[in-house]
């Protein structure tokens, strides 16, 4: 009986201890094709300028959200192309929630994407409670939320900050292969020593749609325009690593090309932008973002 | 798969195998027992467990940032319930947050049911759990499924368990589940197995001359489906994933007399996950701890270097969930708010070096014969491990004993001293330097902050039953000019008085003041105040002030907290 405990006891410790896949070098196998589109020429800019990212959690049945698209709408008027706004309708909220068929057809659009959820489950922005936005993705206090009423003293305090990166984008539209080709340029404006990641992001604006807005009249609107509306990621929604995640040297720059399908969407072409920024990976501080019309 | 399942049933069966031949009728459960007049006296077993609650309405104060809470009211609740019979016992937990976690919380918990539930039964020298249950392999390196309620962690495991002990001092333990996701299940399966031996068990002449030996190994994999994770430094290609990913340790405990030791070495392979961003260097992980006591003294000495062990059974996971395994904080664990709350240290699962020394003594009676002065001296400190970059998916190379930047240092002093039958005192100082980018994921970018931190307590029991208790506590440091809209940042001031009516009642006041803050604005008074009523096992607190935003941190596990202003309502009680 000893003898059968023992093997026992043996079969399954080899059996465990096989549970070990090791993966050699290169770690990677082929994978889909990036940008097809021959890669443009960029001039750098003389005067580059910080521009700032602010993600707007919302959801088209929350009353109180459209005080925060007005707010972004206003510093965007205040600080012009300064001030770069993307829209989330993430999935962790009830607000997002695409309502049953009912009479009037209200909020049965779906404005939610994975990109947003994604977002929302690492930051946890929208699940807590919305409106609530991320202003370059830094975190004061230990809490990257910030309300929609403190945007204008972070964008300004971070408008001071100098100029770490500079983005330039160029995008391209395929019509027969439905595809949207962007190269974003990125030059260090300082030595940067840290992993900066680069995220391209897919927005659409002017989709008329209902919106719920406590104290308008009518409170539930069904032409509302919303604008910035997260689609989806063209990378990887964490973004890929430039220069490798070694260090950029001041004026080092480099170029990347990235493509999406539109296949099978209902994206408006004309409506379309994309929305690029470089963040610093061991903190998720957003550095610097552009933002670039795909049909111009 | 197939080797998964395979593994399963050999562990089962082995187990089970080995199991029956040690069932012998001494170990039959008797369920009931008989009366003198011929009846039977059936035994029902026994229920026993605990309640808890903690409300929170909420107000808006943006002064503080504290963010709007449209539903003003939010929950968290539970109820333990075991019943146990003999050999037999089974219990569950229902868990509500109504109508949302309480901010700070894990919105993902939102809702109400009944995750936990188990039912487990002793055969002889077996133990099979089926359900849910928590279980740690050695000091957690490599397993450790634990609940921290205050900090919103429950990573139990879902799925079956055996413990075998074949002979006094020997423990084998096997066991399959999955993680608890909020309200679901975690991707991956996990497998352990783990073996303690203890020698002194075994061997009670050792026993005898006190000494203490003990050793043991686990080992743990988990399984996750393959997915499509584009390589982070070249878009064109996609990660080749490990999807079966094993951990093990080996460990050994001695003591002898007024002296112990414990170390624990583990190992963990290629496992690319978010938290390492996708590098595929193993990990590896030692703890050593070895103490000496006698009366009056005591001291502990402990170290340990962890790398690249951050250990999930979601490899896209961050944060809290689904955290498979601990690793332990060598640092002290501070109960005086300015000390514990400001700056706590949260642990680098992913790279850290750290080293504790604790010392506490009592002065001999010929010091202080009445009342003796009891002295604590600690000094901890934490780096990062010193790194060259690769600049391929292994990641980064290192030297065993290099130092990388400072992370952490903690040295302080605390003297307590009875000066009558109705006064003591308690005084702390405390140097602290804290890297608060690198430490609580802010950045990269360093952050060094010096801070002083010095702690009186009185409490003087004017009457029989009546005690009046008062905190007076100051942290000095520096103002970050840099940083003007953290609401964190100079120094503080804090001060509290408690009065307890023993020993049911007690009411308390407190202010945190942010008196060095360099935005003017951000100077705030964090009031709190707390009513109290404690009646055996059942406790209730009432209050109303402001939370302040944060990071609480137990066992250098952390979560963020955001500010708050309401009236909070806390109910614990068990039978």
């Amino acid at each position: 009986m000893k003898t059968k405990k023992t093997i026992g006891l043996l079969l399954a410790i080899i059996c465990f201890v096989s549970s070990c896949d090791y993966i050699d070098r290169p770690y990677t196998v082929p994978g889909p094709n990036g940008c097809t589109s021959p890669e443009p020429d960029f001039i750098p800019r003389q005067n580059p300028v910080r521009k700032i990212l602010i993600e707007d959690f919302t959801g088209h049945r929350c009353g109180f959200c459209p005080n925060a698209h007005n707010e972004l709408t206003d510093l965007q008027t205040q600080f012009g192309d300064q001030v770069i706004g993307i829209v989330e309708h993430s999935a962790n909220n009830s607000l997002t929630d695409v309502a049953l068929p009912n009479p009037e057809n209200k909020y049965i659009y779906n404005f939610r994407s994975a990109a947003a959820k994604a977002i929302d489950d690492q930051f946890q922005v929208a699940v807590n409670a919305i409106p609530n936005g991320m202003v370059n993705r830094i975190a004061v206090g230990g809490d990257v939320k910030i309300a929609y009423q403190d945007w204008e003293n972070r964008v300004t305090t971070l408008l001071a900050i100098p100029q770490q990166m500079d983005i330039q984008l160029k995008n391209y539209w395929d019509p027969a292969a439905k595809s949207v080709c962007s190269y974003a340029y990125t030059q260090a404006l300082e030595d940067l020593n840290s992993n900066y990641k680069l995220v391209m992001l897919l927005t659409e604006s002017n989709i008329v749609n209902w919106q719920k807005f406590y104290g308008n009249t009518p409170e539930e609107i069904p032409d509302y325009i919303h604008n910035h509306v997260l689609r989806a990621s063209i990378t990887n929604v964490w973004g890929v690593s430039l220069a490798n995640g070694l260090s950029m040297k001041t004026g080092e720059s480099l170029i990347n090309g990235y493509s999406i399908s539109t296949e099978n969407t209902d994206w408006n072409i004309d409506e379309l932008h994309v929305v690029a920024f470089v963040y610093d990976a061991t903190n998720f501080e957003i550095i610097q973002a552009e933002e670039q019309k795909v049909i111009p | 798969m197939k080797k998964i399942f395979l593994a399963t049933i050999i562990v089962a069966f082995s187990t089970l195998l080995s199991a029956q031949t040690d069932k012998t009728d001494s170990t039959k459960t008797k369920l009931d027992k008989k009366l003198s007049d011929g009846t039977k006296e059936v035994n029902w077993g026994t229920i026993h467990g605990n309640f808890g609650l903690d409300a929170q309405y909420y107000f808006n104060d943006s002064l503080i940032a504290a963010p709007v809470v449209p539903e003003k009211f939010r929950m968290n609740g539970f109820l333990n319930l075991v019943y146990t019979n003999g050999n037999f016992s089974a219990g569950l937990r229902y868990e509500a947050y109504l109508p949302k976690p309480l901010l700070g919380f894990d919105a993902r918990y939102e809702g109400q049911g009944i995750p936990f539930r188990y039912a487990s039964y002793k055969l002889g020298g077996l133990e099979v759990t089926a359900g849910t249950f928590y279980e740690q392999f050695g000091n957690g390196l490599v397993l450790r499924a634990y609940e921290e309620r205050s900090l919103g962690f429950d990573n139990f495991i879902d799925g079956f368990r055996a413990k075998y002990t074949p002979i006094q001092g020997i423990t084998l333990t096997g066991l399959v589940g999955k993680q608890r996701f909020f309200w679901s299940w975690g991707p991956g399966l996990i497998k352990g197995f783990n073996t303690d031996i203890n020698f002194a068990d075994l061997f009670p002449k050792l026993g005898e001359k006190k000494i203490k030996l003990m050793v043991g190994g686990s080992f743990v994999s988990k399984y996750q489906d393959n997915e499509d994770i584009v390589n982070p430094l070249d878009p064109n290609q996609i990660l080749n994933l490990p999807l079966n990913v094993g951990a093990w340790s080996g460990r050994l405990g001695f003591g002898v007399g007024r002296f112990s030791m414990n170390a624990e070495l583990a190992y963990k392979i290629n496992d690319p996950n978010r938290t390492n961003g996708y590098i595929y260097k193993p990990g590896s992980a030692f703890y050593f701890s070895a103490s000496y006591a006698q009366k009056g003294l005591g001291i502990t000495v402990q170290a340990k270097r962890i790398e690249n062990f951050d250990f999930r059974s979601d490899r896209n996971m961050t944060g809290q969930p689904l955290l498979m395994n601990f690793i332990p904080m060598l640092n002290k664990q501070h109960t005086y708010a300015l000390a514990a709350t400001i700056y706590p240290y949260a642990v680098q699962t992913n790279g850290e070096l750290g080293l504790q020394a604790d010392i506490n003594f009592t002065t001999p009676k010929w010091v202080a014969k009445k009342y003796p002065t009891q002295v604590n001296i600690n000094f901890s400190m934490v780096n990062a491990l010193d790194t060259n970059i690769t600049g391929d998916l292994y990641g980064y190379r290192t030297d065993v004993f290099g130092f990388g930047r400072q992370l952490y240092m903690d040295a302080n002093i605390e003297i307590s001293q009875k000066v009558s039958k109705k006064v003591k005192f308690n005084l702390m100082y405390m140097y602290l330097f804290i890297d608060k980018n690198l430490v609580q994921g802010f950045g990269s970018t360093p952050r060094p902050i010096n801070s002083h931190i010095i702690v009186a307590d009185v409490s003087y029991k004017f009457l029989p039953k009546h005690t009046i208790r008062l905190e007076a506590q100051g942290l000095i440091t520096e103002q970050e000019m840099e940083h003007l809209d953290d609401r964190t940042n100079g120094s503080w001031v804090m001060g509290l008085a408690e009065y307890t009516f023993s020993p049911h009642f007690f009411v308390s006041v407190m202010d945190q003041w942010n008196v060095g803050n360099p935005t003017e604005d951000f100077q705030i008074h964090y009031i709190t105040g707390i009513v109290g009523y404690n009646n055996g096992s059942t406790r209730i607190t009432f209050g109303y002030g402001r939370q302040r935003a944060g990071i609480i941190c137990i066992g250098g596990v952390c979560r963020q907290v955001p500010a708050a202003n309401g009236f909070t309502l806390s109910i614990m009680s068990s039978f």
